[in-house]
């Protein structure tokens, strides 16, 4: 008490010192009174968060250098370890491992100094606890755990590490001593702490025992009889082996040891559920003939499994095996067995607990049963190893993309477990965001097809959705939904599409509920497929998920603003999840809105209104979001034409004459700015799509501004049309081109240069049909055929398959008379330049020859090449 | 001093298609001299390029000891001495590389097209892709297309995807499209990086510029020249286009890819023109802001874009540029040992003949490239892991993840049990002693009973404790 009133406040380094002294006294047992266990297992935790908030033994002075506080902190130190010191070598168990429990903590804790001139003390001190005449199961884990820490540390000190090498060297033995001979699985679960930091710090030390660690993580892992966590850990040990020897073939041979030990474990476990062919097929990939089969991992064959249970824990220790092997570093180059990996992963998601015929009578219900509950976390793992391949290999892995993309699409077709679909979403974005728009293209239409199917269906908190209405017909905003319905009439040449969500969405309510976790998965999928694939060929998809990603985010705030704070009560997930939902639901509008697109985005108001509230109401992370994609939108609302810095300055420095030109510049690109500017005005106004533009008082006043006489009646219509956005006039504006759109898509081209302003972004957006390029590409090439017999074989093979695939479109052929014509107004617009309308209709006349295309035989007399050719 | 200054400068890499002998020269922009000639080099137009800014590879219009056969050289830049000579089936015209180097492809101009993996060499694909001979070839931004250019103007897009499928079941295919719009041969190709909507530009003799939207192939934009257009180039901020044309001149445009309707741009009145050469523009190509023009006079310029004025004007004497590359020229120096980059990928020989792949064998690779190799990464205490899991456990008494807690529950339960039965005799014997007490109260006192006696059975309570050493388990 009397020292109390020198210290100034809790930072005074004078008080670590008395603080330190007082822990010992208070906490660490003398040396002949017994330990209060049921004390200290409470009290300990909450000594060491004092001994590390304070540091009360880094013996580091910052503010004053006090010799004689120094001194004191650094006695009050030395007395702290000489009691841990004591209390290691007691013969009491309890005493012991809270000796060394403390001395873990101070080998994170202490002054550099101090550990380097001990660490070899305290190492031995350890050791000599999980050697033989150690006893205790709890004081060996402890020991194991702390000398973990001190390796750590000590790896931290590169001057050392010929030292550390040689220390760490002598705790090898006892290691696997304990995981051999010890039964207890929380002592193999401590020593693979240990052999962890022995691995990954000190690599060097393990060199002499390699085929010993080999083989004692391999027995545990294959006798399969611990629990995850330990196997876990024991696999990670086993991933990291190779380190030890650091070379290409150590590597190598492990990885294939562990997928012939998959293999293996696989044979057993699917016997009855696959054809024998496929095991077979695995095997012969795995060994090339010729070679010689290595020895099994571990050194000796293990059969530990029994018949009644599936080796699960097994197999999937193995895989995750692979995966860390895939994901953590090494030194030289690998040589990874792709093919083999992505042949086991999909030998695995083709097994789905369906009995082959062949195979019928040699299984029982209970056999099948067994493999069916399993199922599902060898089907994780499997999605785990490719997600692993896909991380190791990033770009490198493009040979084999394609056969990806096809495993993927092919499995997500049959995949319903939520856990599952939330992870194929992740490997869906990690291909496409590392391969780009190429893979986009192919994976574009099962992502759409399945996120709008998870999106769609009701959650469990839906309530209020009625299934009847596919829209959110909740009244909050009918508009959208009448907007959606417009759409697809606007946009579906097919009647099917129209219908086609409404039974969907009863279907799946009948069904099941899509967990909220699935959708955000399927939010931040079409997020990045927006991002990455938004440019691609999206007309067919683009207008439905606008509407989808706006109704979902409608929906997902309709109900307050989630809160992030995470309830105390709660499990974490459950707190934050509605608030994750909101966040992904909102993100995703956001990138829907900033997408390229042709036209505008029809929702934008509905969203900008939504971040705006959003912005004001929510917590911290949605309200910032929020922020954000207003300023991101900014630019969209109000596009900013800023002049280009160095032309800018070249005006005022220039001294050859280039100021005048500039000025021309400057004055035909305002100019031209101004004609598009009416132009998309004349399209908003006919259009009535974009009916409800938010710049409206902006292009008010520069209407105003610039042209005044225009400016009597285009703002007055435009706000007429505004304010009936909801119901009326659009509705019928959208109606009329509803009706004149299928008479456009029969009748000839002059027909539908009449109403060409209205009718052109739904042609472009819907009425060109995926296969067109390809079609296109194939017209282009079949006239060779007649040209160059010889080289043409490759490429007409590719165009028909591709039309074949897509034979939902009957538009593999088309008309080449209207392509040739295309080709001479074309030449007709580079000779000579033509005035603005008349090239635009020229354009839409080509654009419209390609996609109403009659069935027209594929060869025509005109070559392409020649036409251009005889210029 | 110095070495530090020129890591972040570049250099000029330069050759000629003409004749073998006038070599590759590397060029410093600034002080114009020469950093190194690599003799015995003539690469077609759009045949040079450089590889991870390490190797220069060249393909050699002039055959080198090959019989029929063409052949493509990969000079390392800081060991020129040695290049890597590999022959091909045809003679190569236009070559290009992904921006990961790990793919080169090449176009014969037989109109034939070869895929290259760079680090085993394979040859992964040869397709006839044209009739006509290949003009241009460049990877799309992300690398996942490959866009031609043929000399009979037109244009096509693969995916990458398919190209290298292994598998190659053709269930997809590799030909996204085809255009033809160009009337006359293309002449330069070049991508743009703007974000998800991706755009590419191509020109060709015909006088026009065409801008294209890369993946469905749908054209934007022509911009039409008076000339034939020879050379593009596009500003690193993607907003200006240079054009170098036939005579000579460089038509400056400003790119407005945002309009949505297909528009016809006369560049006549809009674009500026820079002049200085008299002879057709070989090839554009961007230092930093600087513009560099080469043109068949044989000389080729440093423009200030800005003021438009030539910096600096370097004269080839033997012959005319067609190649240009723009280096580090740091990558010239020799790897000294602290700056050496262990995990670089290996370069092989291009192979010749397409190899049946072979299943089992793997895919060599690095795995996680580490960030810097001398500081290893932050690890963490396990201490701090079975700490929390006691404090974990002792705050939430449910939840007991550790075996550590129940090892030591046991314990305690031990140790419980042996005080409890302490305890339980000693209740014993105190309850025993109150009643002795009492009934002596009763007698000495003569009172009648009281039943509460609880002050004193406290005091003796607190006498007996100093015979029990554990009594918190109450």
């Amino acid at each position: 008490m009397a020292r109390f009133d020198q210290l100034e406040n809790m930072y005074d380094v004078g008080l670590k010192p008395v603080m330190l002294r007082s822990l010992i006294r208070q906490y660490l047992p003398a040396e002949n009174h017994p330990l209060n266990l049921n004390n200290s297992c409470f009290e300990l935790p909450s000594l060491v968060s004092i001994l590390q908030t304070h540091c009360l033994l880094s013996e580091l002075d910052s503010q004053s250098i006090d010799p004689k506080l120094i001194n004191t902190w650094k006695s009050a130190v030395d007395d702290w370890l000489s009691c841990l010191l004591s209390l290691l070598s007691s013969d009491m168990s309890d005493k012991c491992w809270v000796g060394i429990c403390l001395l873990g903590v101070s080998c994170q804790e202490c002054s550099n100094q101090r550990f380097l001139s001990s660490y070899s003390v305290w190492l031995n001190k350890l050791l000599s606890h999980i050697q033989p005449p150690a006893d205790s199961q709890l004081v060996k884990i402890a020991s194991c755990t702390s000398l973990a820490d001190l390796l750590t540390r000590l790896a931290r000190f590169p001057e050392v590490k010929k030292d550390g090498n040689l220390l760490a060297g002598k705790l090898v033995q006892p290691v696997l001593k304990l995981l051999n001979e010890d039964n207890v699985e929380a002592v193999w679960e401590g020593a693979a702490n240990l052999l962890y930091a022995l691995i990954a710090f000190f690599p060097a030390s393990i060199h002499h025992y390699y085929d010993k660690v080999e083989a004692a993580i391999a027995s545990k892992i294959l006798s399969g009889k611990c629990s995850t966590k330990t196997l876990k850990k024991l696999g990670y040990c086993l991933a990291l082996l190779p380190k030890a020897k650091g070379d290409k073939d150590s590597w190598s041979l492990m990885m294939q040891k562990i997928l012939i030990s998959i293999n293996d474990h696989l044979n057993e476990a699917f016997q009855g559920v696959e054809e024998e062919a496929k095991s077979d097929e695995a095997r012969r990939l795995l060994v090339p003939p010729g070679k010689d089969l290595p020895l099994p991992l571990g050194g000796a064959s293990f059969k530990g499994t029994s018949s009644e249970r599936l080796p699960t824990a097994t197999i999937s220790t193995l895989m995750f095996c692979c995966c860390k092997m895939l994901t953590s570093s090494y030194p030289v180059q690998v040589t990874v067995p792709v093919r083999l990996m992505l042949a086991l992963v999909e030998r695995l998601l083709r097994v789905d607990g369906s009995l082959p015929h062949t195979m019928l009578p040699f299984m029982t219900s209970v056999q099948q049963e067994l493999i069916c509950s399993e199922l599902p976390v060898l089907h994780a793992y499997s999605l785990e190893l490719l997600i692993a391949l896909i991380k190791g290999m990033r770009r490198q892995l493009l040979p084999h993309s394609a056969y990806i993309v096809r495993v993927v699409t092919r499995y997500f077709k049959r995949c319903s477990l939520p856990e599952l679909r939330i992870k194929l979403y992740s490997i869906i974005r990690m291909l496409l965001l590392s391969m780009g728009v190429g893979i986009a293209i192919y994976l574009a239409p099962d992502v759409v097809e399945n996120a709008s199917n998870d999106l769609n269906s009701l959650d469990g908190e839906d309530i209020e959705t009625s299934p009847a209405n596919t829209g959110p017909a909740t009244g909050a905003l009918p508009q959208l939904s009448n907007r959606k319905r417009k759409h697809g009439a606007k946009t579906g040449s097919l009647e099917e599409k129209q219908d086609a969500p409404s039974p969907k969405v009863g279907e799946s309510n009948t069904h099941q509920t899509i967990p909220i976790t699935v959708k955000i998965a399927a939010l931040d999928t079409l997020e990045v497929l927006l991002t990455v694939g938004a440019a691609s060929k999206s007309e067919s998809w683009r207008s439905s998920i606008d509407g989808l990603l706006m109704k979902t985010a409608i929906n997902s705030c309709k109900r307050g603003w989630g809160n992030l704070e995470s309830n105390i009560f709660l499990p974490h997930e459950s707190a934050s999840v509605w608030a994750d939902f909101q966040l992904s639901s909102l993100r995703a509008l956001l990138t829907s809105f900033l997408a390229p697109a042709r036209v505008r985005p029809p929702y934008l108001s509905q969203g900008l209104e939504l971040f705006r509230r959003g912005k004001q109401e929510a917590g911290m992370k949605l309200a910032q979001f929020c922020a954000y994609a207003l300023f991101a939108l900014e630019v969209l609302i109000h596009p900013r034409a800023l002049p280009l810095d160095d032309f800018y300055s070249a005006c005022h420095n220039s001294t050859d004459g280039a100021s005048n030109r500039f000025l021309e510049n400057i004055y035909s690109g305002s100019r031209k700015q101004n004609t598009s500017f009416l132009s998309a005005m004349q399209r908003t106004e006919q259009g009535g799509v974009e009916s409800h533009d938010d710049d409206l008082y902006d292009r008010w006043l520069q209407n105003e501004n610039e042209n005044q006489n225009k400016s009597e009646y285009i703002p007055v219509e435009d706000m007429k049309d505004q304010t009936s956005r909801p119901n009326d006039s659009s509705f019928t504006n959208v109606l009329e081109v509803r009706e004149k759109e299928p008479a456009a898509a029969n009748a000839d081209v002059h027909m539908r240069n009449e109403n060409e302003i209205v009718v052109q972004p739904w042609h472009l957006e819907e009425s060109v049909p995926k296969s067109q390029e390809v079609a296109s590409a194939k017209a282009v090439m079949s006239p060779a055929v007649g040209t160059n017999p010889e080289g043409s074989e490759i490429e007409s093979k590719t165009p028909l398959s591709a039309s074949d695939r897509l034979n939902d479109t009957n538009h593999d052929m088309f008309s080449c008379v209207d392509k040739v014509d295309g080709f001479d107004n074309v030449a007709g617009k580079t000779s000579s330049t033509l005035p603005n309308a008349k090239k635009g209709s020229s354009s839409m006349v080509h654009l419209d020859s390609d996609s109403s295309m009659d069935s027209f035989p594929g060869i025509v007399d005109a070559d392409p090449d020649t036409d251009s050719d005889s210029d | 001093m110095e070495m530090g200054e020129k890591m972040n400068k570049e250099a000029l890499v330069v050759c000629s298609d003409k004749s073998t002998c006038i070599g590759i020269t590397v060029w410093d922009l600034e002080t114009g001299e020469q950093l190194l000639h690599i003799p015995t080099c003539a690469a077609a137009p759009h045949g040079l390029f450089c590889l991870r800014n390490q190797f220069i590879v060249a393909s050699q219009s002039n055959r080198h000891g090959s019989f029929g056969g063409g052949s493509i050289f990969i000079w390392p830049l800081n060991k020129p001495q040695s290049p890597l000579r590999s022959y091909t089936l045809e003679a190569m015209g236009p070559i290009s590389c992904t921006k990961d180097g790990l793919y080169i492809a090449g176009g014969a101009p037989s109109g034939n097209a070869y895929l290259w993996e760079v680090t085993s060499g394979r040859l992964l694909r040869t397709w006839h892709a044209h009739h006509k001979s290949l003009k241009c070839m460049v990877f799309s931004d992300d690398d996942s297309l490959l866009l031609f250019g043929c000399t009979d103007g037109i244009i096509s897009v693969w995916s990458m995807i398919s190209l290298v499928d292994v598998e190659d079941s053709g269930s997809s295919p590799s030909l996204l499209y085809y255009s033809s719009e160009h009337r006359s041969s293309i002449t330069g190709l070049v991508t743009m990086s703007a974000g998800a909507r991706s755009i590419f530009i191509s020109s060709s003799l015909d006088g026009t510029c065409k801008v294209w939207e890369l993946v469905s192939g749908r054209h934007l934009q022509t911009l039409v020249y008076p000339m034939s257009v020879t050379a593009i180039a596009l500003h690193p901020l993607e907003r200006l286009l240079f054009s170098g044309s036939v005579d000579g001149n460089i038509f400056v445009n400003v790119l407005d890819i945002g309009a949505v309707e297909d528009c016809f741009i006369t560049t006549e009145d809009q674009a500026f023109v820079l002049k200085v050469h008299n002879e057709s523009i070989t090839a554009l190509t961007f230092s930093g802001f600087h513009l560099i023009s080469a043109s068949e006079d044989f000389t080729f310029c440093l423009w200030d874009t800005i003021n438009r004025v030539v910096l600096r004007r370097f004269n080839n004497r033997k012959g005319a540029v067609t190649n240009m590359v723009v280096i580090k020229q740091s990558s010239l120096f020799p790897i000294s040992n602290h700056q050496r980059v262990t995990h670089q990928f290996q370069v092989s020989l291009l192979q010749k003949y397409p190899q049946p792949s072979n299943p089992g064998k793997g895919m060599a690779t690095f795995l996680s490239f580490p960030a810097s190799r001398s500081k290893p990464p932050p690890t963490h205490f396990l201490g701090n892991n079975l700490l929390d899991h006691l404090i974990s456990g002792s705050e939430q008494e449910e939840q007991t993840p550790a075996m550590l807690q129940t090892k030591l529950e046991k314990n305690i339960d031990d140790r419980l049990w042996v005080t409890s039965m302490t305890k339980h005799v000693m209740e014993i014997s105190k309850h025993l002693q109150c009643r002795l007490l009492d009934m002596m109260q009763c007698r000495l006192l003569c009172n009648p009973y009281e039943p509460d006696s609880s002050p004193k059975k406290k005091r003796h309570k607190i006498q007996s404790q100093n015979q029990t050493p554990t009594e918190q388990s109450q």
